[in-house]
């Protein structure tokens, strides 16, 4: 399933998610930067774009939680997903993710269980209007045991997905009228977050460029900061005679005949290694969190040169998140020199509510020559 | 991140900028930082990235009424600024500036303007200090009187410049010779509660008082 065509978004709306009661973006650029205090919800803006270009959105939200290294027990995916609503939800309840005229919603509902014919036990979606407290609070047990709580995906009015939970928030049922995609599809699109991609995700992300044309791309962003590197590999730890499953990237360093660790080059260089890798992937979209972690200033602007004509040439949308001066300057000199548009959101908070304030490029040229304070 | 100002305010140049610090603070006004855009193009310029910036909440722009001395005489800022202004989702503007200032609502943040040196004239910075010299003060009379005296022939000054030798001259021969306009206000040589200084100060005070949200 691919919901979007896989041009660039031009807007983007978030409401009832997490922190947001309603945000919306316009004008989104090629490679956009966001900018805000902590806690503001930058992070989570990159969950919602995430969430919204995967093949799966509820799987995406699902593992959501996953990605910033919280773990939910599998008994309770279920409470995960309800917890990303921003308020309590209830039956009706709706997350809203997407283009501001078109996006997909993620709506609570209530439902109503009993067997078929055969057997079977067949869902029915309750009105709405059931009792606002919890459906649960004031039940009967037989009627609890006929009645759940589900979650819908819906675009353009028509149900693409339910996840059906029960009364503890387990997963009882999931439907799907989309096909499920295998791993090629999985990287549609890349998030690397603040402490960057998992070593098994960067093997797997590797080995889609391996001995391809996007290898070589990767190898010469990293070598454009670190000259001593030749060649990349990525190889398996052994005990003894037997493989672990683990594999390690490891380069081939000027001077040297053994494989080198690759955090033995330098400050930083797996941080850009996962960068390359996960921008190549890409399909259509690259979000990328905290990206001076582990980066020194000065190559900054090496970095954002390669992500802004990368992402131009293989169509790839990139949101990336900083609170770092120096990651602002750099990004503003190149987006002044790219064909690609760069555009910088910032998050913050008035009246008790998140909202953007959104700034050209050409604005943003100004407000860098004038030490005009952005973030 | 730095903290939130309550306005900032733009101005042309560096006298513009020292005497509206000293102006203000002479009056009690002290919610504001000046930046000095060097120069009315970039003034514009600022304003649009200002109106970005998280470190204020109001933006003010003080603005001599003329433009460079050009050959036409002096340019329309007051079209121009409405122009920029209604660019930046700014409606509803007068069509007239008001003698008070002008304070606008509908954009990114509350917006002030203020042409020196009072709104209604034409003219610069040099014009308002003129108003800030003490009533009755001999040494103004003496000053204009000596710039007028020179024949026009031996005048290297252009025309439109006048006020800026007559108020220069009369601070030639101050205290201190010499001192810079802004610090002139500061050591009161110049009246920081004329009439013409209080227009000012409401002016900002009223831009202060625009409600923002937390």
């Amino acid at each position: 399933m691919s919901l979007l065509n896989g041009s660039t978004l031009h807007d983007f709306r978030v409401t009832n998610f997490k922190c947001f009661e309603d945000l919306n973006l316009t004008q989104l650029g090629q490679v956009n930067l966001v900018v805000g205090r902590n806690s503001v919800g930058k992070s989570s803006l990159l969950e919602a774009l995430y969430a919204y270009r995967s093949e799966d959105p509820i799987d995406a939200l699902d593992s959501i939680a996953s990605l910033r290294g919280e773990s939910w027990r599998p008994s309770s995916r279920g409470a995960a997903i309800l917890s990303l609503f921003r308020t309590s939800p209830r039956p009706g309840s709706e997350m809203l993710l997407g283009p501001i005229d078109d996006p997909l919603r993620i709506r609570l509902r209530a439902f109503n269980r009993r067997k078929d014919e055969e057997g079977y036990w067949r869902y029915e979606p309750a009105p709405d209007s059931t009792p606002s407290d919890s459906l649960f609070g004031q039940l009967t047990t037989r009627v609890l045991r006929d009645a759940s709580q589900g979650i819908e995906l819906q675009f353009r009015g028509e149900i693409l997905r339910r996840m059906i939970l029960d009364s503890r928030y387990r997963l009882r049922k999931r439907t799907a009228t989309i096909g499920m995609q295998g791993p090629e599809q999985q990287t549609e699109c890349v998030f690397v977050g603040a402490g960057g991609l998992p070593v098994s995700i960067l093997s797997s992300l590797w080995d889609l460029v391996a001995l391809s044309a996007s290898e070589d791309e990767v190898v010469e962003l990293v070598r454009s900061v670190f000259p001593a590197v030749e060649r990349i590999s990525m190889i398996g730890r052994y005990e003894g005679t037997e493989a672990t499953g683990e594999r390690r990237a490891f380069v081939k360093a000027v001077g040297f005949s053994e494989p080198v660790p690759i955090q033995r080059i330098g400050d930083g260089v797996g941080r850009i290694l996962g960068i390359a890798i996960a921008l190549v992937n890409a399909k259509n979209l690259l979000l990328l969190d905290e990206f001076e972690n582990g980066l020194h200033y000065s190559i900054h602007e090496s970095v954002w040169r390669f992500i802004f004509e990368a992402s131009l040439r293989l169509g790839v949308q990139v949101f990336v998140t900083t609170h770092s001066l120096d990651c602002i300057k750099a990004f503003s000199r190149v987006a002044a020199r790219s064909d690609a548009v760069g555009s910088l959101i910032r998050l913050e908070e008035k009246g008790g509510k998140i909202r953007a304030v959104q700034v050209d490029e050409k604005t943003l040229e100004i407000a860098e020559r004038n030490a005009v304070e952005l973030r | 991140m730095s903290e939130l100002y309550c306005v900032r305010l733009l101005v042309e140049g560096v006298d513009d900028c020292h005497v509206t610090i000293h102006v203000l603070t002479g009056n009690n006004v002290n919610s504001f930082r000046v930046k000095d855009c060097n120069g009315y193009s970039n003034v514009k310029d600022l304003f649009k990235a200002e109106l970005k910036a998280s470190d204020s909440a109001r933006i003010g722009i003080i603005v001599d009424a003329d433009g460079e001395t050009g050959i036409g005489g002096p340019e329309p800022r007051w079209e121009s600024l409405k122009h920029l202004l209604g660019e930046c989702g700014y409606k509803d503007l007068p069509a007239e500036m008001p003698q008070e200032g002008l304070i606008a609502v509908g954009g990114e943040k509350p917006v002030g303007l203020w042409l020196m040196p009072d709104n209604t004239s034409m003219g610069m910075l040099e014009h308002f200090m003129a108003e800030l010299v003490p009533e009755g003060d001999r040494l103004w009379d003496r000053a204009c009187q000596s710039v007028n005296g020179i024949p026009e022939p031996d005048r290297r000054f252009k025309p439109q410049a006048k006020p800026k030798a007559e108020v220069h001259t009369w601070l030639a021969w101050q205290e201190e010779p010499g001192t810079p306009l802004g610090l002139a206000v500061k050591k009161k040589y110049f009246d920081p509660s004329a009439p013409t200084a209080q227009a000012f100060v409401n002016w900002v005070n009223r831009l202060l008082a625009v409600e923002v949200p937390e």
